[in-house]
Formats: C-alpha cells, sequence, structure tokens
C-alpha cells in the first residue's frame, strides 16, 4: 500500500542534476527504438564475420568469446587503413560546435546524439588503447574501459545516425562524423551485429541485382505494369529496352522506384521523359538497383555491390551511366566509386548529353551523370515542351536529400527544374535547405517501420520546418531526388505535416512534359484527375 | 481583483516557470539548449514548447479562447512529446504542472483575496486541456501504428500488384470460399 503519486513525480522523469556522467548512464532498449538484427543465413551467405542469434533487448548478445581483441585489433585495422579516422578521433577539440546540429539530437534531446558525443562513444574506447593519455590517465583523460555496455550503447547510437554530415558542415575542423559512424558500424559487423533492414537487402542486392532481390522476368513485368498505365495517362505505349548491348547510355535507379509507392511515378516519368527526347538507352535487370546499403555496412561491401554499375556498363557496351534520383547512391558515385572501382571501362566515355551536346566534365572520371543534371541541361537548351499549369493545384517545396546536397553539392539543378514544371515554388527556411538540409530521419538504412517512433524524432526538424511553409504558404507538395526520401517522407508528412503529399521530382516533370502524340491529359500519373482538365 | 486579474499580472512569471518545468523532463545536458536557442527551426521543441505555453496560459487565465488555436496549440506540443522518450503519463502529465506553478505562486494571493471558486475554475479548464491533450496524444499513437501499415503497403505496391494479376484476385482474399454453414 502506498500514497497516490502528485502528477508531479508522475512525470518526473530524471533528477535535476544528473546522478552519474555520460560514460555510467546506459542505452534502455524500449520497443520502437532498436532495428531487428540481420537473419544469420543472410550474414552467413555474405561472408560476414561472426554471425550469431541475437537481440537488442536481451541482456547477452552472445558476442563471440575474444568479442575484446576482435574490437582492438579491427580498430587498429581501421585507423591503420583511415588516416582520416585517427585525425577525427585525434583532432576534435569538442567546441559544441556541432552539438545541436543533429537532426537527432534536436528529435530527442538525447545528449548522446549530440555528435561530439556520439563520437565520444567510439573515442573514448581510441584514447584508452591507442593514446599514450589515455593509457596512462584513463578517465582523467577521457578513456575508458570497453564493456559489453559500450558495444550496446554503441548499436544504440550509431543506429541513430544517419549519416548526414549536417554536423561536419558545421566543424570548424571537417571532421566527417559520418565516417565515424560508418567505421563504428563495421566495428559492430566484426561482432556478428548488424541489422536487418540492411542486411536482407545487401543479400538480395549481392544475389539477385536489387533489394527486393526481385529476378529478371518479374523486374520486366513490372516495369510493363507501369508501361501500361503511362499508357492509360497519355496514349503513348512505350517499350523500354531491358539488358541490350550497344546503347549509348545504361540507366541505373534505385529499385524503389519500380516497387515502391510513390517511387513508380517518379519512374514513370523517366520512361515518358527518355521516350520523348527519343533517348539512346537500355534498362538493366542486373543493375537493377542504384542504391547501395552496402554503404551502411561496410567499405568492402559498399565497394562489392557498387562494382555492378561498371561491370554492367561494360558488358552491355554503354559509354556512361545516368542515374536515377537517390541520395547515397549519389554518395558512393561521387565520393567512393572511383576509389572502389575505377577506372572506369576502357570503352567508356566522358558523359555527353546526346541531345544537347553538353559535356558533363564533372563527371569525367566516373562516367555517371545524375537525372537531376541532365534534365536541367534539357530544359536549359529549350529540348522539352512542358506545361507546368498542369502542376498548378500543387504548391511545390522541394526536400534537399541529404547525400547529393551535401554530398555533391546538387542544389540548384533539381530546384531548376522544379521551378520550369511547376508554377507554384517555394523554399523551407534557409537553414533548413540546401547544405543546412535536415534529415528524413530515416537515411543510412534506418527506413524500417520497427523504428517508426525514432525515425519521427529524427525526422521532427525537417518536419517542423515543412509544416511552417504548408502553414505560410499553402505548401500542399513536397519533391524530393532520394528513393529513401520517397519511402520516409510520405509518413513524416503525414505526422508532422498532414496534407502535404510526397513527389519525386521527374513526377511533376513528366505531369508538365507535353509529349508528341499524346491525348489531352485529364488523369497526373496517379491517375487522380488534373483539376481544371477534366474530361468535357 | 478577480482570478484573471491575478494570473494576468503575473503571466510572464508564470509561464516561465511552467515552460522551465517542461523543459526539465529532458535530459540536464539537453536543458540549456532548449532555453537559449531561440530559433525555431533550430530549436523546434524549445520553440513549440514555449509558443504554445503562451496560448495555453490565456486559454487557462479564463480569456475568450480560439478554440481551433487552442486545440493547435496542444497538439503542437502532445505531438512531440508523443513520439519522444515519455511514458504516456510524461508526454501528457505537464498541463497538470501548471496548476502546480499556479498553486506555488500564487498561493497567498489568492488566500489573501478569496479567490478560491476562481481558482477551481482555472483548475477545471486545466483538466479540460490535459483531457484534449489525452486525446491527441491517443491519435498520435494510432497514426505511428498507422504509418507503419501504410509503410508496408508502399514498399511492396507493384509486388502486390503483381500478386493480384497472378491470382486474378485481390491479395490477402483466402484461396477457396468457406462453406457456408
Amino acid at each position: 500500500m502506498s500514497k497516490l503519486p502528485t502528477p508531479d513525480k508522475l512525470i518526473a522523469t530524471i533528477p535535476a542534476f544528473p546522478m552519474e556522467g555520460w560514460m555510467d548512464t546506459k542505452p534502455d532498449f524500449k520497443p520502437g527504438t532498436w532495428c531487428y538484427p540481420a537473419k544469420v543465413d543472410n550474414m552467413k551467405a555474405l561472408g560476414m564475420p561472426n554471425p550469431h542469434e541475437w537481440s537488442a533487448d536481451q541482456e547477452d548478445w552472445n558476442l563471440p568469446e575474444n568479442w575484446e581483441e576482435i574490437i582492438y585489433e579491427g580498430l587498429k585495422a581501421r585507423l591503420a587503413k583511415h588516416r582520416s579516422l585517427k585525425v577525427f578521433m585525434d583532432i576534435c577539440v569538442r567546441c559544441g560546435a556541432c552539438a545541436d546540429k543533429c537532426h537527432f539530437f534536436i528529435g530527442t534531446g538525447d545528449p548522446k546524439n549530440m555528435p561530439v558525443l556520439r563520437a565520444e562513444l567510439l573515442r573514448s574506447v581510441y584514447r584508452r588503447d591507442f593514446t599514450t593519455a589515455g593509457k596512462l590517465l584513463g578517465k582523467l583523460a577521457g578513456a575508458r574501459k570497453l564493456d559489453k555496455d559500450v558495444i550496446k550503447e554503441w548499436f544504440y547510437y550509431f543506429y541513430q545516425c544517419t549519416e548526414c554530415r549536417r554536423c561536419s558542415l558545421f566543424c570548424p575542423y571537417g571532421i566527417d562524423t559520418a565516417e565515424i559512424t560508418a567505421i563504428a558500424r563495421e566495428l559492430l559487423h566484426e561482432l556478428g551485429l548488424g541489422i536487418h533492414w540492411i542486411m536482407e537487402p545487401v543479400f538480395n542486392c549481392n544475389r539477385t541485382g536489387n533489394h527486393l532481390g526481385i529476378q529478371p522476368h518479374a523486374f520486366k513485368e513490372i516495369v510493363e505494369f507501369l508501361c501500361e498505365d503511362i499508357e492509360t495517362v497519355t496514349g503513348i505505349k512505350i517499350n523500354p529496352p531491358f539488358n541490350e548491348k550497344g546503347h549509348e547510355i545504361v540507366f541505373i535507379t534505385p529499385s524503389g522506384d519500380v516497387f515502391a509507392d510513390p517511387g513508380i511515378y517518379t519512374f514513370m516519368g523517366y520512361l515518358m521523359l527518355f521516350h520523348e527526347i527519343g533517348l539512346d538507352y537500355t534498362l538493366s535487370t542486373y543493375a537493377s538497383e542504384g542504391g547501395n546499403f552496402g554503404s551502411f555496412t561496410t567499405f568492402d561491401m559498399a565497394k562489392k555491390l557498387n562494382a555492378k554499375m561498371y561491370a554492367e556498363a561494360e558488358r552491355l557496351g554503354s559509354k556512361w551511366i545516368l542515374g536515377g534520383e537517390c541520395g547515397h547512391m549519389w554518395r558512393v558515385v561521387h565520393q567512393y566509386m572511383d576509389t572502389f572501382n575505377g577506372p572506369t571501362p576502357p570503352k567508356m566515355e566522358v558523359p555527353r548529353s546526346p541531345i544537347t551536346g553538353t559535356v558533363f566534365k564533372n563527371a569525367a572520371s566516373t562516367k555517371m551523370v545524375h537525372i537531376a543534371e541532365f534534365t536541367a541541361d534539357l530544359i536549359k537548351h529549350n529540348k522539352l515542351r512542358l506545361d507546368p499549369s498542369r502542376n498548378d493545384h500543387l504548391t511545390v517545396t522541394f526536400h534537399d536529400s541529404c547525400n547529393p546536397a551535401r554530398g555533391m553539392g546538387l542544389l540548384e539543378e533539381p530546384r531548376y527544374v522544379l521551378k520550369n514544371v511547376c508554377n507554384n515554388y517555394v523554399d523551407m527556411p534557409e537553414n533548413t535547405i540546401r547544405e543546412q538540409t535536415f534529415c528524413c530521419g530515416g537515411g543510412s538504412g534506418l527506413n524500417t517501420d520497427e523504428i517508426m517512433e525514432i525515425r519521427m524524432r529524427g525526422g521532427l526538424p525537417r518536419g517542423n520546418a515543412l509544416r511552417y511553409v504548408q502553414q505560410k504558404h499553402g505548401v500542399n507538395t513536397m519533391a524530393c531526388i532520394c528513393a529513401i526520401d520517397r519511402a520516409t517522407l510520405p509518413p513524416l508528412a503525414n505526422y508532422w505535416a498532414p496534407g502535404v503529399t510526397v513527389y519525386g521530382t521527374h513526377e511533376l516533370v513528366a505531369n508538365a512534359l507535353v509529349m508528341r502524340g499524346e491525348q489531352k491529359r485529364t488523369m497526373d500519373l496517379r491517375q487522380e484527375e488534373l483539376p481544371g482538365m477534366e474530361d468535357e | 481583483m478577480t482570478i484573471r486579474d491575478l494570473l494576468t499580472e503575473h503571466k510572464d512569471a508564470i509561464i516561465h516557470k511552467w515552460i522551465d518545468a517542461m523543459y526539465g523532463t529532458y535530459p540536464f545536458d539537453t536543458v540549456g539548449f532548449l532555453r537559449s536557442s531561440r530559433d525555431q527551426f533550430s530549436n523546434p521543441v524549445g520553440h513549440t514548447t514555449a509558443a504554445s505555453a503562451v496560448v495555453i496560459f490565456d486559454a487557462v487565465a479564463g480569456d475568450d479562447v480560439d478554440e481551433a488555436r487552442l486545440s493547435e496549440a496542444i497538439e503542437d506540443v502532445i505531438r512531440i512529446r508523443a513520439i519522444q522518450n515519455f511514458t504516456p503519463e510524461q508526454a501528457v502529465g505537464v498541463l497538470f504542472v501548471l496548476k502546480t506553478v499556479i498553486r506555488q505562486m500564487l498561493r497567498s494571493a489568492i488566500v489573501r483575496h478569496g479567490l478560491h471558486d476562481g481558482q477551481l475554475e482555472v483548475e477545471s479548464r486545466i483538466d479540460t486541456v490535459a483531457l484534449l491533450a489525452f486525446g491527441k496524444y491517443a491519435a498520435c499513437r494510432e497514426r505511428l501504428h498507422m504509418m507503419k501499415v501504410d509503410d508496408f503497403k508502399r514498399g511492396y505496391a507493384q509486388l502486390l500488384r503483381r500478386a493480384e494479376r497472378i491470382l486474378d484476385k485481390p491479395v490477402g482474399e483466402p484461396d477457396t470460399q468457406k462453406p457456408i454453414a
């Protein structure tokens, strides 16, 4: 028997002053805060180290017996391999410039989501084993003993970082926290700790070529469904080539554009655009995935999955690769592909638009062009007939995906495209877009539904900015150029700014695209009536 | 002197203390940020909490309220707290803390001016706000679960369509019709 607590007592979550330091506070693995573990079979098939059964909510994670040695050797090897890691470990002066820039910190209010402190989770272990001060002075020098709780803490927080690199933008030393997270995840993988949502797509990609493991005949069939839909809307029948040799371009996009709503409408947009300009291209059912969940696993896995792009371009004899709307795919292409798998096959050429003659010198080494650049160039050269009034019922804003924005500086091209295909365009506030864009909350393989709560926390700053333009300017449409965004932004908008619909940029392009021989457009690609253009 | 006069007189101090109590539900190392960062996009939690507190306070004080505006203010706070690391009590319960703050700050003045009836009315209005917040909390959680289902459906949209074509019927229907007993 006891007296009922007062409301004040009932809501008292934490003491006014913490009873223990950050090193001694442990994460609480509540349901909804952690991702499900990878399947042992998938890990075995991929040759990942120490595959085993475990679950984050269990006390014992069944770590291999020599787990401490594995981490020590793993960290040692990575410090030797990545000079950047050693610099990042040593150079941080804990100025705190990054602290309040992370969408997860802003949304969760958890201090360990301050990038400086998240990195400190790894740095503290580094100091103990690899610095003299840490070895001698221990905790006084910010070092700590590695125990199993530290591993759990790594798992908890390095899977609450979407590798978006917003914090890096504000770091006076340019510490790339995304790479710290990537390496911490590699270390967890050394112990057999990976998540299902990443490793299943990696397994499927490795085996079949795309995230869902869709085989070529089904892939082709599904694309044909989309062509039927295009015919319904435009009256034009498109027969895209599959795996055909000798075309100038191979087009590679995230498979989410083929299988998932609303990405499919973006895919239809690509097909319509290519048809209209008479592009000499082929699709590939082998390189049927632009995304690279390997990049959320290990650098080696990223390299392996990325290799198929060049392999397929070479096999098909294509001169260059045109890439669809994707986020992390472009980080891999822009920052890693050349190092991973370059130089390109000898017959590939510096991309040159066959329609405008523009040479994409920025892609001289990778031979791969982002479709937003490609389409912006078409519009700039007046090669497309556009009727933006078909999108007049939409007031559009643009979500800069972290990777194309911060990872490759693709800021103006999508805006240029959107402003040409939509009459009503409004940007979100300045400190939430372009280089300073806020993450969708689900990047780096965290777009799984079991952590929807965590995603909404991470998506709070983006949602907040979206709601602002919704209320102030009547924005009802958020365009993006990323397949993960097309998966994560609909629930984000549904929660934080209900009434805003998410579109891929090329869906809006295709809605406005006036095609030769098309029937009168009365529907958009979603087969919803276009206001003011209904059938008479 | 009415309770409303008294509340109006102490409005800023009460709101300040209440907001501090709401910030106090976050970890110690985060409170400084919530309190000090003024930008509504850099610090949406702090900004929303503070902005909503003013609207809710005015309603509780007995001003005529724009119900839509009040509803939105409550929803803005609860929508955030419903997905953060709080129990349902912690998420919604911060509204009751306003009672405690008012009692602590105005007790002697209420006694001095004999405003107990007015205080009860104020506290009833806080109960109303808390009930509205309870509804919003439930709606947020429900939406969260629906979003998981929708996420799945969107992710497999074209595969389901293909399956339906192969089976020639909507996915999810049983293979054979159950015999009618």
